[in-house]
């Protein structure tokens, strides 16, 4: 992915062009890594052919304390969404993973679009959950009002969690300047890596 | 300038010239890829999707990011299907990844050997914000477009899926051979997508979707959506006037060679069937029903000839038929056609009267002519003077009355009960009857001189049975009524119902069917008729079917051996083996036949 927006990436992680899975697992253990030395692995926590069993196991033998959902079903919405829900492929799929992960001794992370999702995140007990602020077309066309819709649900979801589990901040670089608000607000931040 | 035009030009005259609709099989395996081709698969199409569905996943999965979908496809087609296939193969190919060099690709893929490519996974298939998204970071549809060039310029053939007017569009201005309007992700309970529209929805749709591409001499195909069979795909394609189906999850939604064979066998089959009936071959075929007489099989097309014919003459005719053919729907189209039309046709069913009432209301009475006879009163006869008058269950009339009417036959002169005046009609008579009136006439139960004087003209409606072709013809009729007077939430039939449908034997025939129809309607809890919804008289084995002797068939005008081979596939609703063992052929020599007149 060297070289491209990080924008572009986003998207071609959520795209049939590789198997996302197996090439984060191929290159964790291809690494040298001290015990828990990477504490969120990015998974696609929907992936029908990796056994969720499996998955844990081979992130736990790469020294992975915890795992996230990205790239996620979460982001695509309108028909194209309901369809992949109706066929079981959707947000409350990959929340069951996380679920399962936790279940076995690793931390999960919840990415989420909406407060819809957030509050099924919380429901699920996972231990953080980091708020993305959503598509870039729409932060590229009214940044303000995408950086105020992040703030308000950083807001509602600090309330609706009350200590439960911290409320992060994905500071996307697309508009990194437009999240200071949120960033302030939310505890604590992710940033792209590239 | 191409490179080898002639490879693609002889890719499409080989698919334009199919007999039938054109069907694609979107395969996954090598297994499906030769069982669809042995069906009758006019071309493969190599996704995927098809590798996904084999493992028991549904198409959609092709989508997500969990496999190489580029890497699949050419890993399937080169290893166990280029070479071992006849029909041309195409390649699935997805350019959503930027780094995919699009132009070493295709040289690849044709050095494989692939005739061609599709635009697949799409981004056609994505609707919402992630489809802006995709477009604006330039891996969306624009660089489908920049792919159907490169292929063209390239030489290979093109397929393109596209879901709005837009998309064919610009597919149009980059060159695209062939036009699949995609109505998204096979719906229906097997799949678990919700329906989103019906299968009479989907045809103003399509219709849309094509519009850009229409005359332009681009083949023109359907995928998707509510077409979950053959006979869905083969009544949307004639209704839209467009030339074939893309079989997807309808085709190896079961990983079994022989379920894909017969899907596709069926398919193959069934548009045959009605292409073979069809005046023209293929093409937009958007006559309306003539007449309200529904259907496309050779029988039904006599019938609808013979009313033509003989409607505007006014020669008595006889219709024979059994319960439920439609012999009142003849008889109407019959006055219909004719110039007596401006008058409503008289109607009186022989067998629902009295016989002692029934000489009074053919020919009516004078006062005094009998008790209760208080004042004058014409009969049907006299009411259908200058129009049409039809008796049903002639066969049940008595010899009196046979030889009465007779003799209004021959001029047209009859006396009213009680009185010696001669009163003239001009009725034109119709008769139907359900029964065998030959054998009633050798019987001595009908008056010859009566039967010859009818047989004249006489119009046989074919048993629903015998042309079971025309079944999602009828289907589509009556469900549109349906849902206009009973229930509008029902959206369609699914494919194990429509199968049912079209192996049941009829004995009530068309009526039966509407009933059969009706009653699903009114029990189905959803919106889509399934098999258990429908309650169908007697067994639906159609082993259990007793073919009519062999000479009672070859009784009839001497046939081609295409459509002798067309009827017995009808007959025995498309199974080979028993089309085989009704012909007195082996299936082996079936088979080579089929082939030879182009039937697979």
């Amino acid at each position: 992915m060297a070289g491209l927006s990080p924008e572009t990436v986003d998207l071609l992680g959520c795209l049939p062009i590789a198997n996302v899975n197996a090439q984060l697992v191929d290159y964790l253990v291809s690494q040298e890594r001290q015990p828990h030395a990477v504490e969120f692995a990015c998974v696609f926590a929907a992936d029908p052919f990796y056994d969720p069993g499996q998955l844990i196991d081979d992130l736990a033998a790469a020294n992975v304390s915890g795992i996230a959902n990205l790239p996620s079903l979460g982001i695509l919405s309108g028909r194209f969404a309901e369809v992949m829900s109706a066929s079981g492929f959707d947000f409350q799929r990959e929340l069951q993973c996380l679920e399962f992960a936790k279940r076995n001794g690793l931390r999960a992370s919840a990415f989420i679009w909406n407060e819809q999702q957030g509050t099924a995140a919380l429901q699920a007990r996972v231990d953080q959950l980091i708020v993305h602020p959503g598509g870039f077309l729409r932060q590229a066309t009214a940044p303000r009002g995408a950086a105020d819709a992040t703030v308000a649900l950083v807001k509602k979801l600090k309330d609706r969690a009350a200590g439960q589990a911290p409320i992060l901040l994905y500071r996307h670089p697309v508009l990194y300047n437009e999240l200071s608000e949120a960033a302030v607000l939310a505890e604590g931040t992710i940033v792209y890596g590239g | 300038m191409e490179a080898r035009p002639s490879v693609r030009q002889h890719i499409l005259s080989r698919l334009r010239s199919s007999n039938g609709l054109v069907f694609g099989a979107a395969i996954g395996s090598g297994l499906t890829a030769r069982a669809a081709e042995q069906g009758g698969a006019d071309f493969l199409l190599v996704l995927s999707a098809g590798k996904f569905r084999m493992a028991g996943l549904p198409s959609l999965t092709c989508m997500l990011p969990i496999g190489d979908s580029n890497e699949i496809v050419s890993r399937i087609g080169r290893s166990e299907i280029l070479g071992r296939v006849s029909a041309p193969v195409f390649f699935g190919l997805c350019v959503l990844n930027p780094r995919l060099e699009i132009r070493s690709r295709l040289r690849e893929i044709q050095r494989w050997g692939f005739a061609g490519i599709a635009n697949f996974p799409t981004v056609t298939s994505i609707e919402g914000d992630f489809r802006e998204m995709l477009d604006t970071a330039g891996i969306g549809f624009e660089r489908e477009v920049e792919l159907i060039r490169a292929a063209r310029e390239e030489g290979l053939t093109t397929l393109v899926y596209v879901s709005n007017a837009e998309e064919a569009r610009r597919m149009k201005a980059a060159g695209a051979d062939i036009y699949c309007a995609s109505l998204g992700f096979t719906t229906g309970t097997q799949t678990g997508v919700p329906a989103r529209l019906n299968l009479f929805q989907a045809i103003p749709l399509i219709d849309q979707i094509l519009a850009p591409v229409r005359n332009t001499g681009s083949l023109l195909l359907v995928e998707g959506g509510p077409i979950v069979g053959s006979a869905e795909a083969v009544q949307v394609c004639e209704a839209c006037g467009i030339h074939g189906y893309i079989g997807g999850s309808t085709v190896d939604r079961l990983p079994l060679q022989t379920a894909v064979r017969a899907t596709a066998a069926g398919f193959k089959s069934l548009s045959a069937s009605i292409h073979a009936t069809t005046p023209g071959g293929r093409g937009p075929h958007r006559d309306r029903w003539p007449w309200g007489v529904i259907g496309r099989s050779p029988s039904i097309r006599q019938v609808i000839h013979q009313i033509e014919r003989v409607a505007p003459t006014r020669l008595p005719i006889l219709i024979l038929g059994e319960n439920g053919t439609g012999k009142e729907l003849v008889a109407r189209a019959l006055h219909g056609a004719s110039s007596r039309n401006s008058r409503d046709m008289i109607i009186l069913n022989c067998a629902a009267i009295p016989r002692d009432l029934l000489e009074s209301e053919l020919f009516g009475y004078e006062p005094g002519a009998f008790t209760g006879a208080t004042r004058r009163r014409i009969g049907k006869f006299e009411d259908a003077h200058g129009s049409t008058l039809f008796l049903d269950e002639i066969g049940d009339l008595e010899p009196a009355l046979q030889a009465k009417l007779l003799r209004v036959l021959e001029d047209g002169r009859f006396e009213r009960i009680g009185s010696n005046v001669l009163q003239y009609t001009d009725a034109r008579i119709v008769c139907a009857t359900n029964r065998n009136i030959r054998e009633m006439v050798s019987a001595g139960l009908f008056r010859e001189d009566l039967y010859y004087r009818l047989c004249a003209i006489e119009i046989e409606i074919p048993p629903l049975r015998d042309r079971a072709g025309d079944i999602p013809l009828l289907i589509e009729h009556f469900l549109n009524e349906i849902r206009s007077e009973l229930n509008p939430n029902i959206d369609a039939i699914e494919g194990d119902a429509m199968q049912l449908l079209l192996s049941h034997r009829w004995p009530g025939n068309v009526r039966e069917l509407r009933h059969v129809l009706e009653r699903a309607a009114v029990l189905c809890s959803g919106s889509i008729i399934g098999s258990h919804d429908l309650a169908l008289r007697g067994s639906s084995d159609f082993d259990r079917f007793q073919p009519a002797p062999a000479s009672t068939r070859t009784a009839k005008s001497p046939l081609t051996e295409k459509e002798w081979i067309l009827n017995a596939l009808e007959e025995t609703h498309y199974h080979r083996t028993k089309a085989a063992a009704l012909l007195g052929l082996s299936r082996k020599t079936l088979y080579n036949k089929m082939l030879r007149y182009g039937m697979l």
